[in-house]
């Protein structure tokens, strides 16, 4: 299972952007404009974030640190992919290679999940294509966001009916 | 080579779960050095029963996912591949269906250059287990 085309990310809150309480949840995902002709499926994915400051101050750029999963659960594969546009290169020394710029304590502070203090946030778009059989089962295509322990809804594809499922 | 990743099977360690879902159980030693024993995650999933779903086929979907925290690169695993599962390898509980299942997290995970820090959950169908972080030190 391989992404059909170049995943472009784009960084900015869009109408389609789900809302999220701050402080009770910290990532949602929203999947909308999907298709399915030909074996080929695509979708917008938007995803927003608010973690605590704490969290977030952590990196470089915040909205290259999460990750998407995607699950076929009719074929058993997946595959995942981070939120970085890497179809273009800096020239070296221009940023750092590792986008981290303090260490994660270990084991991770459970205290920053409590509601309260501050939050910092980031939204994240994209339109995902992947080659997929027609499924047996639906829905059969599963995606979710992950950024450190911080883990988003799931979103169930239907192909059939050409319609999201939210958890 | 992805059999040795993934054994099914209750063991001492296999945390317990009330509820449809998936959970694994944080080690009792997330402080990998090379001379310590196996680094094993230990997982239960627990699957509503349903017509459209295969007994055998429980597992089919597992995913496990581990993002390496210092440049976020993700790597994705399907650990029960081409595995063989049998019929007594899927529990029933009630009007689930569950299993338990150990990862070998060096067998999959197991780099040459350290200390190394992973960022690991599974997920299956709607479930997503809770995160395991986990360090590989020299």
């Amino acid at each position: 299972m391989e992404w059909a085309t170049q995943i472009i990310f784009t960084y900015e809150e869009v109408p389609e952007s789900p809302n999220l309480e701050i402080g009770r949840e910290f990532l949602r995902l929203s999947a909308g404009d999907m298709s399915y002709q030909n074996g080929l499926f695509q979708c917008g994915i938007f995803l927003s974030a608010m973690l605590p400051t704490a969290t977030a101050l952590r990196y470089e750029r915040l909205e290259e640190a999460f990750v998407l999963v995607l699950a076929d659960m009719d074929r058993g594969e997946s595959i995942s992919v981070r939120t970085r546009n890497d179809f273009y290169k800096l020239p070296p020394g221009s940023e750092s290679p590792t986008n981290l710029i303090s260490n994660l304590p270990f084991p991770l502070n459970e205290a920053d999940r409590k509601a309260g203090g501050a939050y910092r946030g980031a939204w994240i778009n994209a339109t995902l294509a992947v080659a997929t059989p027609f499924p047996k089962h639906v829905p059969n295509l599963f995606i979710h966001a992950v950024m450190e322990n911080y883990v988003s809804n799931v979103v169930g594809m239907d192909l059939i009916k050409n319609q999201t499922v939210n958890y | 080579m992805q059999n040795t990743i993934i054994q099914l099977g209750r063991k001492a360690a296999t945390p317990k779960l009330q509820n449809p879902g998936i959970l694994l159980s944080p080690t009792t030693n997330p402080h990998f050095k090379s001379s310590s024993p196996p680094l094993l995650v230990h997982g239960i999933c627990r699957i509503p029963k349903s017509p459209n779903l295969e007994r055998r086929a429980l597992l089919s979907g597992l995913t496990l996912t581990a993002i390496e925290i210092y440049n976020q690169n993700p790597t994705t695993l399907n650990p029960i591949g081409k595995k063989l599962v049998f019929e007594d390898d899927i529990e029933d509980i009630g009007s689930c269906w569950g299993a338990c299942f150990s990862i070998d997290a060096i067998a999959w995970l197991g780099v040459a250059i350290r200390p190394y820090a992973f960022m690991l959950h599974a997920s299956l169908y709607q479930y997503v287990s809770n995160v395991v972080y986990l360090r590989l030190e020299p």
